[in-house]
């Protein structure tokens, strides 16, 4: 441990000297990316199926989209994720002949993945709201889609808020798989300035750090939400 | 306005309305009654098609509304309903309870005006219809004297106070008739009396109204005619004076010993 400051001074020199915070701050950018793209994503997907899978089941098209959906989310769910990139970027796109960069790749996978998670957190969120609210809605004559849109979500949305979150931050960490397909993320970065410089553990601890940094910031924000949002139970 | 011909509703195996037949005219007070698991409440559900009938068929405006093609949404917007735990949207606050469901079927409105406009009806604006929905729910509002509570949540009324206010919810979409799903059960008793007061005014005011309830004195003030409904049929039907002071089947008179 005696040469600590040693490891400090040759990070600090490839970090800022050579140039090492660009890759940085694109792996950064490119880990939020996919992050938070890959959530918004989700939450569309997730939503959707979770929808198509609280729907009356006695009519023919609703049966279908429902098989559809439980086909999605076992797949998305009963693989890895480093799997689905994997299959993503070296065989599905290649076979249909279709080249493209690899962090929009990742963030299509981890929007797709992380809606299949969430289409189950939605639906137990959907399933917490007092069927009352659907009645109200459908007995003034409004369709089945504004009211779940209008009245339910946005309540389901209330309940599923810390979980929500939780599935934010598990992609945030998760993006650093996507190495695999050489997209640069955080991970990659440090990694190569720790290559650069023959010193792993300074970069390691400063990754370790950021990612921590991220999460905290997210937690606060979860936060921040939860509390606007709660506005309308009790009181202001 | 409503005819109901050989109305039955089945959930699983179990066979709840056995054949119900009623006829009920423009302006007319029906209140219905009976034990619990009678099916009245079931009966008053299938009115809206809120539960889908099993057989039978609904006249409402003329249109068979228990046929699953028609478009049953519009013929809701002129059914009112008014539940036993009041729904009301808990994520908006009163007055955006009261003009969701209007500004909706405005704004619908205009949009096929757009596309086709015979007559040449003015088309409004979001802003314009919006102003509009504003301006009839506070004169609901003011009318149960709860304007001040129109940017409050429901969380933050009394029980009377949300089943006034979803009252006048149904009553902004302008309907023919409303229906009332065992309305002050929910209620404390203390504040049973204004839910009452407000549908007494509605019933002067000539609204029909169909009343699922186990408030007699409101039956026998208000009802033009009382139905008892047993074992998924109806048992007697009657004006309350004939139907309290003089029962017919053993069943009712039974029934009217208990609760009265």
């Amino acid at each position: 441990m005696g040469n600590f400051g040693l490891k400090i001074e040759r990070f600090i020199e490839v970090f800022i000297d050579k140039g090492g915070y660009k890759e940085v701050l694109t792996g950064l950018q490119n880990t939020l990316q996919i992050a938070v793209l890959g959530l918004v994503i989700g939450i569309v997907i997730g939503t959707l199926i979770a929808v198509i899978r609280v729907l009356p089941k006695y009519k023919l098209l609703p049966r279908i989209l429902n098989g559809i959906c439980t086909f999605y989310v076992a797949f998305f769910r009963g693989t890895p994720m480093v799997v689905q990139l994997l299959l993503s970027y070296y065989v599905a796109l290649p076979l249909m002949g279709i080249n493209l960069p690899s962090v929009t790749v990742a963030t299509a996978v981890f929007g797709l993945n992380s809606g299949a998670y969430i289409s189950e957190i939605m639906r137990g969120g959907i399933l917490s709201v007092d069927p009352g609210q659907m009645e109200g809605g459908r007995a003034m004559g409004l369709p089945f889609s504004k009211t779940m849109l209008s009245i339910v979500i946005p309540q389901a949305v209330k309940n599923i808020l810390p979980t929500l979150g939780n599935e934010f931050i598990t992609l945030i960490k998760e993006t650093s798989v996507v190495s695999f397909v050489g997209a640069l993320d955080l991970y990659v970065a440090f990694n190569r300035i720790g290559s650069n410089s023959y010193e792993f553990m300074v970069p390691y601890l400063v990754m370790a750090l950021i990612y921590i940094v991220l999460v905290l910031i997210i937690s606060g924000l979860v936060k921040l939400m939860e509390r606007s949002l709660r506005r309308s139970d009790s009181g202001r | 306005m409503i005819q109901v011909v050989n109305l039955k509703k089945s959930f699983g195996s179990l066979e709840v309305l056995k054949g119900i037949n009623i006829n009920i005219k423009k302006g007319e007070k029906v209140v219905v009654i009976g034990a619990s698991g009678s099916g009245k409440s079931t009966f008053l559900r299938c009115l809206n098609c809120m539960e889908d009938p099993t057989s039978g068929n609904i006249f409402f405006g003329g249109v068979d509304i228990a046929d699953m093609k028609v478009d049953i949404n519009i013929h809701r917007q002129k059914m009112g309903m008014v539940f036993q735990h009041f729904n009301l949207f808990n994520n908006k606050t009163v007055i955006q309870n009261i003009m969701l469901a209007p500004i909706y079927v405005e704004k619908k409105r205009m949009r096929k005006l757009k596309m086709k406009n015979p007559n040449g009806e003015v088309i409004k604006t979001t802003k314009q219809i919006k102003e509009e929905a504003y301006k009839k729910a506070m004169e609901l509002l003011e009318r149960i004297g709860l304007q001040e509570k129109a940017d409050a949540y429901p969380s933050q009324l009394s029980g009377g106070q949300k089943q006034r206010v979803a009252i006048v919810r149904a009553l902004a979409m302008n309907p023919d008739v409303i229906l009332f799903d065992e309305p002050t059960s929910a209620l404390d008793p203390e504040m049973v009396g204004e839910v009452l007061e407000l549908m007494k005014e509605l019933a002067e005011s000539g609204m029909t109204m169909v009343v699922v309830t186990h408030e007699m004195g409101f039956a026998r003030e208000v009802a033009d005619r009382v139905i008892f409904v047993d074992e998924g049929v109806i048992a007697e039907e009657a004006p309350p004076e004939e139907f309290f002071g003089n029962p017919k089947s053993p069943r009712l008179k039974e029934f009217l010993s208990k609760v009265l």
